[in-house]
């Protein structure tokens, strides 16, 4: 689920942080920096585990901060495919399950990739499994569920440009807000719940 | 920023639990009353989580997510030495062993899906000993054995889910007044800044 990666970066160390021992404040800023961040391609970084190499620092002409070059290690959120995972079930629609992991939440598992003979229920908000004639069981929201992971989506987000002013007159409904919801997520994965083992931990 | 290895390792949830427990106690984030609040420790507190606002939301996130996953503070290293030094008379691989240690499957079905081909691999006598291998170094909390408790449980359950989420308003109520204190401090240090472009301008006039 986790692993660590070798990164090296230039880090801005700012005036007001010389006071702290070297490494504490280069730690500081690239916790600031990355942690809580997707990195295309790579994971999601928790946080900074160790700094390796510490270059001398450089100045900028008309800067009062001090630039240094460093390597370090940080914690990455970056299951393989085929892990298996427990998260719970953040919601239930006809398409399939969304699924929350508390600090990651852009796990889905579309119906496809559900057990056979499942059914949505609008009525319930939930997914059946019909293992048989008698057996029904139910994916219910906030239920504690096993998933395999089969697939990992990065996106490029493109940054955030300056708000139209005049959004506002023009999306009276609040369209605006539903796009924020809905905006791609930079890293997601894409699981399944199909095999013996899978679906609610109580089950099994 | 330049990606030198990509995976130069991987973690068991343990050792990520243990850093986020010590990121946790340098800055002082106990999510709990402090006991003694001393107004200098505090103002320091504060600054720090400006920057590091987004650090303290995944530990935060991440180390609830990992204590309702059975991690615990109480477990110990050399129970997790007993078990890898079991799992390694095993012809296993590695992210199959970082995978029982992470979920201590106790059912035969759980340890088929985390070991591909299980069946032609082991045998079941095997992988009975296995899932011992893993209860006898870590045994089972309440609640965790007794399947069918746990579903009759399920409800119950939903309710504790509920009341954590109570909590956690709770807490952002909180943090809203913390918020509130720190923009008054945040409006007295516009005011220096202020006095000191003013004080700047000056200079540059007498320069001039």
């Amino acid at each position: 689920m986790f692993q660590l990666s070798v990164l090296s970066d230039l880090t801005r160390i700012p005036p007001n942080l010389f006071s702290l021992p070297r490494l504490a404040a280069i730690k500081q800023e690239l916790n600031g920096k990355y942690a809580n961040k997707v990195i295309p391609k790579l994971g999601l970084v928790i946080s900074v585990w160790d700094i390796l190499e510490v270059e001398d620092g450089l100045l900028k002409p008309g800067d009062g901060a001090i630039y240094i070059k460093v390597r370090f290690r940080c914690i990455l959120f970056r299951p393989f495919v085929g892990e298996v995972l427990t998260g719970w079930i953040e919601s239930c629609s006809e398409d399939g399950i969304r699924v929350n992991m508390e600090f990651f939440n852009d796990i889905f598992i579309p119906k496809s990739l559900i057990f056979e003979n499942s059914i949505y229920s609008p009525k319930e908000n939930a997914w059946i499994w019909e293992m048989d004639s008698e057996n029904r069981l139910y994916l219910d929201v906030n239920e504690k569920i096993n998933f395999r992971v089969e697939e990992e989506v990065f996106n490029d987000v493109k940054p955030k440009g300056p708000e139209n002013p005049l959004s506002v007159y023009e999306n009276v409904n609040g369209d605006a807000k539903e796009e924020k919801a809905n905006a791609t997520p930079p890293y997601a994965l894409v699981a399944s719940c199909q095999t013996d083992g899978m679906g609610c931990v109580s089950w099994w | 920023m330049k990606v030198e290895v990509a995976r130069d390792k991987l973690l068991s949830n343990y050792e990520v639990y243990e850093h986020l427990v010590e990121i946790q106690k340098e800055n002082s984030w106990s999510y709990s009353i402090p006991d003694d609040g001393k107004k200098e420790g505090k103002r320091r507190k504060k600054r720090k989580v400006d920057t590091l606002i987004d650090l303290e939301i995944i530990t935060k996130d991440l180390s609830r997510y990992l204590v309702q996953n059975s991690q615990s503070n109480d477990t110990k290293v050399e129970k997790i030495v007993n078990l890898m030094l079991g799992l390694n008379m095993y012809k296993l691989e590695r992210i199959e062993k970082l995978q029982i240690l992470n979920l201590l499957p106790r059912s035969l079905v759980l340890l088929y899906a985390i070991i591909e081909d299980c069946d032609q691999r082991f045998t079941e006598e095997q992988c009975e000993d296995l899932l011992s291998l893993v209860s006898d170094n870590f045994p089972p909390q309440d609640g965790e054995d007794g399947q069918m408790e746990v579903i009759e449980d399920g409800e119950e359950k939903k309710d504790g889910r509920a009341k954590e989420k109570d909590e956690e308003e709770e807490e952002e109520e909180e943090e809203e007044e913390l918020i509130t204190i720190e923009e008054d401090e945040i409006e007295n240090i516009h005011d220096e800044l202020e006095h000191e472009v003013a004080g700047k301008k000056v200079e540059k006039e007498i320069d001039e």
